[in-house]
């Protein structure tokens, strides 16, 4: 039995090399030998006594069709179905090289949809999907305390030691808080974003430095000798990659030596792009006070332990640190959640709506292509009834018509794909980074396996229903007809029309969605800022706290002023102050206060912003005054301690409205028991960013609290183009102190920068939309066309009897609004599915908006006429007589 | 002349068993086929070609080009050793198979 299964393998082989090595001995063989059958049964019907010429016929009868014979041999042969699988490609190939003109516009339109959706997925792909590039990413966790009101919080320096020291689920904890700062080393001075971190933070991450050390528990102690790591970027850029960088003297916040200890590896820069690390102890302020909340956590689960686990025991310890610290500071909980989860959950519902939109593009680009091989199906009737009449089953037509459509599929997932990695250089300049760090977004295998599957499903998508359509055909009755106007005409036109409906559904999903997030926006830009932006421009200033240059006589703060009165005099200045935050920058420096003569008020009631400022400041920025006054030059350090607060906190602290006059200490703040009197109230600057709703802000004169003038903000109001402005303030600071960096920006750009993701989604939203619709145009004008062309005859035969142009004309557009309609009643249930992840995303904007529904409508429905109006156009040109001639 | 379906395997089983004797070519086997059934099965060429192939493929058959009796150009095919293992194989299978059958259909 082996021995046999042995032998007929061999032949299967050895017949399988034959067929393929020697086609021609091969075919030429079965074709003698059906030739010499019939011959020998011309012979035996002669025996017979037919003559000659009947014998044959009737030998052939008998044989039954030489092809379909050999079709049936040929179809039985080792191999056969690769044989004619490579048949069916190369026939694929002929079909296309004949109407190349087809080819590209429906591989071209084919690698637009994929290419989108490949270049978003490559973003999600990176942003969302792809692991965080340190070892075990999955066991990194980010902690908060969760605070009376149930939102999380950043953690005090003691509770993250109580944590760190009484957990049982984590290999590390470790605290970090990040800034600005000034960085020189004697040569340059440049800004740099750094971070303050506790021991093991590097450990948590699983990366050491490539050169030098990472912190030692002495300097973690204390903070002393003040010690840094920097980033490979940092050590490329200011260091000029020098090898002995370890061990220079820089200077951090423009004062404090610093020793460079270490390099950390390239693409290392947790927190938050950070260039500079230096150890949470180098400043001890705060770090004793429960209260004060600088610091976020992360933590490296130990082997096995699930963040749920995680969660419970360190939310147990921060209810047994609440229950010995009862303050309204303290957190009530604490919570833990995935690293991952916390860099990427902000953007999460932008990302998955655009991928969702995009998906609707992609969706409708296959429903074009579809009735493109629809119409095409038709018209090759023909084609396909002589191959089945030649002994094609329909099997095999189904597979030739997909094997044309995966080509297609192919050519247009290749082209897509560099259409993806094209769109991606050009994304870079619209990302905005809170969105993506677009250098970290690349078509990896991940992307461009996507975009095989993609380019699949969408050649099955495409393919299918028009290939089981088209080679349904009756080979008798196609081939009886002149031509292959009529068939099968009704039916394919009835899925034609079909897809057009569902393509205007998702077209109509898109324009809602696109709308909602429009007005949405508008609503967002619309919110009054409490600030007007036009024509201000700022300025970082930090330097340290204690100063030679800036304490030199005569003083701080007369050198503050007299810096704002030089730069009022520079023509076109209107104005020129400080302040410690800028609008919408999310700075925030909330305080703890007390009101004189009230208690203590309940929960996080009595937290308010605490911001300095100098007087000229909230002219500077176009503040309205609602009650009271402004600071003026006479609030001195010696004159009596005022404050100005912002109507929202007014309203909720004081609901009668008797703000001004009463007397405030912001315990979190002032050491010395100092009462400031409130002397006037101002209207809410948008703080954090346009959508969030204002928070309670108390302002102070910087003449009164001159600690705080050593990390501000220089505020300039002018009447021309501000950028304009910054080399002559810059001269101006620098006669102070020539170190001090200082980078520009006006309050223009910073207003743009706080909506950049809302606008990137926005107008990703819109143009895809736009494609949405104008696809979707051509699919309507596609298939009114196709029918007009149908139904010549029809159209010539209605207006011999006396229809007038209009009738025509009026007939055909209202098919094209009725598709409309369809399609917008179709699209209102996928709607509903998505409202819920629209509505996270709106802002003061209903998902049901009929505003918004109704313009969509009338848009869908005027996009609609018009598709339709070249088609009718066309069909009233019909001259009857042709028409009919045309038959 | 009576028509019966040819069962899967049944013209296998009949092709081999019509090439027991000798070589033959295709209009041989079919005429053979006819004979030895008593004009039950009339196997049509769209039948017989393909299974003529297909079992040459699996190494039952060998094939080579003759003469035939009238001195005409034909193919020629003969059991290989693989071939009449087969034949006694099917031959055996199929005898089994009749036997319950006829067993199953007399009974009760």
């Amino acid at each position: 039995m082996i021995a046999d299964k042995l032998t007929s393998s061999v032949a299967r082989l050895r017949s399988l090399c034959r067929n393929f090595f020697r086609k021609r001995k091969v075919e030429g063989d079965l074709d003698a030998e059906l030739r010499s059958y019939v011959d020998l049964l011309t012979e035996e019907n002669e025996r017979r006594g037919l003559p000659l010429a009947l014998a044959r016929r009737e030998a052939l009868v008998a044989l039954g069709g030489l092809t379909q014979v050999k079709e049936q041999t040929r179809d039985i042969r080792a191999g056969a179905f690769f044989e004619t699988l490579l048949q069916d490609v190369c026939y694929a190939g002929r079909v296309y090289r004949r109407s190349p003109g087809f080819f590209v516009v429906l591989a071209s339109t084919l690698a637009l949809g994929i290419g989108i959706t490949t270049a978003l997925f490559s973003i999600v792909n990176a942003v969302l999907l792809r692991a965080l590039p340190y070892p075990d990413a999955e066991r990194l966790v980010w902690l908060a305390e969760v605070n009376d009101n149930g939102h999380p919080m950043s953690v005090s320096y003691p509770d993250f030691q109580d944590w760190r020291t009484q957990n049982h689920s984590f290999q590390y904890l470790a605290a970090y808080g990040d800034t600005d700062s000034t960085l020189s080393n004697g040569v340059s001075a440049t800004r740099v974003h750094m971070a303050m971190v506790t021991a093991d933070f590097f450990k948590t991450f699983g990366t050491s430095p490539v050169i030098g050390r990472t912190f030692s528990a002495a300097e973690h102690r204390n903070g002393t000798p003040p010690a840094a790591v920097i980033s490979d970027s940092l050590w490329r850029g200011m260091f000029g990659s020098a090898p002995g960088v370890v061990g220079s003297k820089v200077k951090l916040f423009g004062g404090i030596p610093c020793t460079i200890i270490g390099v950390m590896p390239p693409g290392f820069d947790f927190p938050a792009a950070s260039q500079l690390w230096t150890t949470a102890e180098l400043s001890d302020e705060g770090m004793q006070s429960r209260t004060a909340h600088n610091f976020d956590v992360v933590g490296k689960l130990g082997p096995g332990v699930r963040v749920a686990l995680a969660q419970e025991d360190v939310g147990a310890i921060a209810r047994r640190i609440k229950a010995n610290f009862p303050g309204t500071y303290q957190g009530k909980d604490a919570q833990v959640i995935s690293l991952h989860e916390h860099l990427s959950g902000p953007v999460k519902p932008s990302l998955l709506t655009l991928l969702a939109a995009v998906a609707c593009v992609l969706l409708i680009v296959c429903v074009n292509v579809a009735n493109l091989l629809l119409a095409r199906g038709v018209a090759r009737a023909r084609e396909l009834a002589i191959r089945g009449a030649l002994g094609a089953g329909r099997g095999r037509l189904v597979r030739q018509l997909v094997i044309e459509s995966f080509a297609l599929a192919v050519a247009g997932g290749f082209a897509g794909v560099i259409f993806a990695w094209w769109t991606l250089h050009i994304l870079k300049f619209f990302v905005p980074l809170s969105i993506a760090r677009i250098e970290l977004v690349t078509i990896d295998r991940p992307v461009l396996a996507f975009a095989a599957l993609v380019s699949l499903l969408a050649s099955l998508l495409f393919g299918v229903v028009p290939a089981f359509v088209s080679s349904r055909i009756d080979v008798n009755e196609t081939l009886k007809q002149t031509s292959a106007q009529h068939t099968g005409a009704g039916k394919t036109r009835r899925i034609g029309n079909l897809l057009v409906v569902s393509e205007i559904a998702l077209a109509f999903v898109l324009l809602i969605g696109t709308g909602l997030m429009l007005r949405s926006f508008e609503q967002m830009r619309r919110q009054p800022a409490g600030f007007d932006p036009s024509n201000v421009l700022t300025a970082a200033l930090s330097f340290p706290v204690l100063s030679m240059k800036w304490d030199a006589p005569p003083g701080r703060l007369q050198h503050f002023q007299a810096i704002t009165s030089r730069i009022r005099l520079i023509p076109g200045v209107r104005y020129a102050a400080y302040s410690s935050t800028l609008p919408l920058s999310g700075d925030r420096r909330d305080g703890h206060f007390l009101i004189e003569g009230y208690p203590d008020l309940p929960g996080s009631q009595s937290d308010a912003n605490f911001r300095v400022v100098s007087p000229d400041y909230f002219r500077a920025v176009g503040t309205r005054l609602i009650s009271g006054r402004f600071f003026s030059d006479s609030d001195g350090p010696t004159a009596m301690p005022v404050m100005v607060i912002n109507n929202a906190m007014a309203r909720s602290v004081f609901p009668k409205g008797d703000a001004l006059g009463h007397r405030i200490w912001f315990d979190s703040f002032d050491p010395e028991r100092i009462f400031m009197t409130i002397v006037g109230i101002v209207d809410n600057i948008r703080e954090d960013s346009l959508i969030q709703a204002p928070s309670p802000a108390a302002y102070v004169c910087y003449t009164q609290h001159p600690l705080y003038l050593s990390d501000t903000n220089l505020v300039v109001k002018v009447d021309a183009d501000p950028q304009r402005f910054a080399p002559a303030v810059r001269h101006v600071v620098q006669s102070v102190d020539k170190d001090v960096p200082m980078t520009f920006e006006t309050l223009d750009e910073l207003s743009a920068r706080s909506t950049s993701r809302q606008r990137f989604q926005t107008e990703m939203l819109g143009l895809f939309a736009w494609l949405a619709v104008l696809l979707a145009g051509i699919g309507i004008y596609g298939v009114l066309s196709y029918m007009v062309q149908q139904t010549r005859s029809e159209i010539g035969v209605r207006m011999a009897l006396g229809a007038s142009s209009r009738d025509i004309l009026a007939g055909i557009l209202s098919r094209g609004a009725r598709a409309a309609l369809a399609g917008a009643l179709l699209g209102l249930p996928l709607i509903l599915l998505i409202a819920r992840l629209l509505s996270s995303m709106l802002y003061n904007v209903k998902p049901f908006d009929p505003v918004t529904y109704i313009t969509a409508s009338l848009f869908l429905l005027a996009i609609a006429l018009l598709s339709s109006y070249l088609p009718a156009r066309r069909a009233t040109r019909i001259e009857p007589v042709d028409a009919l001639k045309y038959e | 002349m009576p028509h019966a379906n040819l069962l899967q395997g049944t013209l296998d089983l009949l092709i081999l068993k019509s090439l027991a004797l000798g070589e033959m070519h295709g209009l041989g086997i079919s005429r053979r086929i006819g004979q030895i059934t008593g004009g039950t099965f009339d196997v049509k060429p769209g039948s017989l070609f393909p299974a003529l192939h297909r079992m040459e493929e699996a190494g039952w058959l060998s094939s080579a080009w003759g003469e035939s009796e009238n001195n005409r150009r034909a193919k020629f095919y003969k059991l290989t050793r693989a071939g009449q293992r087969q034949l006694q194989t099917e031959a055996t299978e199929w005898n089994r198979i009749s036997l319950a059958i006829a067993n199953a259909l007399g009974a009760g």
